[in-house]
């Protein structure tokens, strides 16, 4: 029986390798050797091989400091937040979400056997992203220090502590999420807001590492004693993976009691997760809650509430809301800088609007909500189709979404660079006149995409939102852009053509303009034809 | 109230539907009946402007919904056979939604959805999420929707499929009284038992083709509809 879910459980990992997800239709047999293939060099040789480039830089330094344990400390620690961060997403869905969670339960299938094959979905997840980083440091290791069967074992012993903690810790989080949602009426939200924490949290980690292992590496034997003498488990976690048996059977009891207990915590809770309702309060119908809508407002609102009910939808298409408003704040605290950086140089703080017109086509770039709104519409097309609503009223509705929330942080982002790095008048409405422009050109043709490339026969939404070729050509336009704008002053600035950052900037806006005017033509009058009849 | 003269839809080379021709008049229940495949769906979807037709022409009291496709929408209500709707809305939004496109009063939409809400007893489960609607509930909130705005034509695909048997009796008397008052219905089903007591008219549709259609006495006589049915299927 188990053997069966384990086999049901492992292909749906693993499904992507043998299945098209944006067709749903099998892959032949030469796709998947080129996707397999593609896999291991993307794992094994290209992150396998930067986390063994960097075992290559400390592990000799680490060795005869002494401190063979606090080496693998390090890098336990990076494969646990690796594999946290390649695990986490997924447990809260595939614990308490799966869509055949009914069926198995209708089963005669003994309860803890299910929960048992769902957490293993979790621990290869775990387990792949976490050996990626440790498996390196261990054959680096055996490799300087010379091959060492003790060492070895504890190395493999180590790697499976390592992927039972991160599924510990992905499965408390998941369950954590799992009892918030059943309380939350907007779920969507909450786990934006803690995706971004987690993404936050993770790259704080990751930039403030870089200088904490460098200052490990180079203070070794100090840090080594100080840990040693204040943190026994740390010391002890490092040792176990050089084979030491006394903290192979430490760290082993340890990682068997927090995975005893996660289980009970689970097994426990399993059924009423996966079962429940989310807390609904039944209204009846009253006049209070019918709103009356212009046509427009009630498209515009529909939109709204589209882009809002998906956290896959805000994250993978809405970064730019968060970003925009950030980098406007970071340009008010570190403005100063950039302008004494600038004037060290030469005098470079003449083109300083032309370097915020840059980055705002950068960061405007993330927003693309509009190219995968006409394929979200999937199998409720019928609705727009089948009511007297001219197509190009539902355009514009999915326009003004995005055009709407990257316009109201651009023009946050022009007030702070204005401030910041004291923009002159005329650089000012420059500045503001390329982020208007620049706002509508990019929905237009996000709009335009969406219209050209649609896919409305997807079973996950995650397959329009993140895997669509069209999604990936409007965010790589919009760098493409940034770039046409950025290099192209450059490149005038080298050969020395005299115009001014102002001038090139009014020039891109009108060249801009006429390509907006363009698509916005083509989508009022064709796009809206396609609507129409897709 | 509605026209189809020479309807003709292909998929590539394979007509869906064949020259179909078929009048139905204000107060007139016309079923439509046909195997699976035969060109039913098609035939609805283009009548309600969602698919384009090869050859032909649809027009609905008077509008051609080629020519004056919003204006002919304005009149239709259309109802799918499997009714996705927008998962991330309620119920209560969805039809409040609805009731904006058709520009209708606050009273009176709060006066029909409540009626409506009523008869199929899901009034206390508009404010939930349609994603958590079982497929009987968002088919009862899609015909709540159709007879939201009063429409002169009403289009169903299968409507009464996911109902349970209060419901479908709901529905039958509510298509019965649209029809008293003016209205008509075109809806297929292969429920033939639901269609012979409650048709006016009949047309069988089979590879595309209207193969017969009139009263429901021209249709089948003395005989049941279901042996007519398969009596025509039979034929070559």
């Amino acid at each position: 029986m188990f053997g069966v879910l384990l086999k049901k459980q492992i292909f749906e990992v693993f499904r992507s390798w043998f299945v098209n997800t944006k067709t749903n239709k099998a892959r032949s047999s030469v796709s998947i050797v080129v996707t397999i293939v593609l896999f291991g060099v993307l794992m094994l040789g290209v992150i396998g091989g930067m986390f063994a480039f960097f075992a290559i830089s400390i592990c000799p330094a680490m060795i005869s400091a002494d401190v063979e344990w606090l080496y693998f400390d390090i890098f336990g620690l990076i494969a646990l937040v690796l594999g946290l961060f390649g695990s986490v997403f997924n447990t809260f869905a595939g614990l308490y979400l799966a869509k055949d969670n009914d069926l198995l339960l209708s089963m005669p299938i003994p309860v803890p056997m299910i929960i048992a094959s769902r957490i293993l979905n979790v621990y290869l997840l775990g387990l792949m992203y976490s050996s990626i980083v440790f498996v390196p440091s261990v054959v680096v290791y055996q490799i300087v220090n010379g091959f060492d069967a003790a060492a070895l074992i504890g190395g493999i012993i180590m790697t499976l502590e390592i992927s039972l903690i991160v599924l510990v810790l992905s499965c408390i989080l998941g369950w954590v999420v799992a009892r918030i949602s059943l309380k939350l009426k907007r779920r969507s939200y909450a786990t934006v807001i803690a995706a971004i924490a987690f993404i936050g949290l993770y790259y704080f980690v990751y930039f403030k590492a870089q200088d904490m292992i460098s200052d490990l590496v180079q203070n070794a034997a100090e840090y080594g004693e100080k840990i040693k003498g204040s943190a026994y488990f740390v010391y002890a976690w490092g040792k176990n993976a050089t084979g030491k048996p006394a903290e192979i059977a430490v760290c082993l009891t340890i990682c068997a009691v927090l995975a005893a207990i996660t289980w009970i915590i689970l097994s426990k809770s399993f059924i009423k997760i996966a079962t429940a309702t989310p807390n609904e309060t039944h209204v009846a119908v009253s006049k209070s809650n019918q709103k009356v809508r212009c046509l427009s407002s009630s498209l515009l609102s529909k939109e709204f509430a589209r882009f809002s009910s998906s956290a896959n939808y805000m994250l993978n298409c809405g970064l730019g809301i968060l970003f925009i408003p950030a980098a406007g704040v970071l340009l008010l605290l570190k403005g100063g800088y950039l302008i004494d950086a600038l004037s060290s140089i030469g005098d470079l703080t003449a083109i300083v609007s032309v370097g915020v017109a840059f980055v705002a086509c950068l960061l405007a770039s993330m927003n693309d909500m509009a190219a995968p709104s006409v394929s979200l519409e999937g199998g409720s097309l019928w609705i727009i189709q089948s009511l007297p609503i001219d197509p190009w009223h539902v355009i514009r509705a999915k326009l003004l979404v995005q055009i709407i929330l990257t316009a109201v942080p651009m023009a946050f982002l022009a007030v702070c660079a204005a401030i910041a790095l004291s923009l002159s008048v005329a650089e000012i409405i420059a500045v503001v006149i390329f982020m208007a422009v620049v706002v509508a050109l990019f929905s237009l043709f996000a709009m335009f995409i969406g219209l050209k490339m649609p896919n409305l026969h997807w079973t996950n939404e995650i397959v329009p939102i993140k895997q669509s070729g069209g999604v990936a050509i409007v965010m790589f336009g919009g760098w493409g852009y940034a770039v046409l704008v950025g290099g192209g002053y450059a490149l005038m600035y080298i050969l020395s053509v005299g115009i001014s950052p102002v001038l090139y900037l009014i020039c891109f806006s009108a060249v801009s303009a006429v390509a907006s005017f363009v698509l916005y033509r083509w989508l009022k009058t064709k796009g809206a034809d396609v609507l129409r009849h897709l | 109230m509605l026209i189809i003269e020479h309807l003709t839809k292909k998929y590539g080379e394979k007509k869906a539907v064949d020259d179909l021709s078929l009048h139905i008049q204000r107060g007139e229940i016309y079923g439509f009946i046909g195997h699976n495949g035969a060109g039913k769906t098609t035939t609805l979807k283009s009548i309600a402007g969602i698919l384009q037709f090869d050859e032909g022409t649809i027009t609905v009291d008077g509008d051609s919904i080629v020519d004056r496709p919003l204006d002919c929408k304005k009149k239709i209500a259309y109802i799918p056979d499997n009714p996705d709707m927008y998962d991330f809305m309620t119920g209560n939004k969805y039809l409040n939604f609805i009731a904006d496109v058709f520009g209708i009063s606050a009273a009176e939409r709060k006066e029909k959805i409540e009626k409506y809400a009523n008869i199929f007893g899901i009034a206390g489960d508009l404010s939930q999420p349609i994603s958590s609607f079982s497929h009987g509930m968002k088919q009862k909130l899609a015909i709540i929707s159709a007879w939201l705005h009063s429409p002169k034509l009403i289009l169903m695909d299968e409507p009464f499929v996911g109902l349970d048997p209060k419901a479908s009796h709901s529905l039958k008397e509510m298509m019965r009284e649209h029809c008293d008052n003016g209205g008509a219905i075109f809806f297929s089903t292969h429920v033939l038992e639901v269609a012979e007591k409650l048709c006016d008219k009949i047309a069988i549709i089979k590879n595309g083709r209207l193969i017969k259609t009139g009263t429901m006495d021209e249709v089948k006589g003395d005989d049941s509809l279901e042996d007519v049915f398969l009596e025509l299927e039979a034929d070559k």
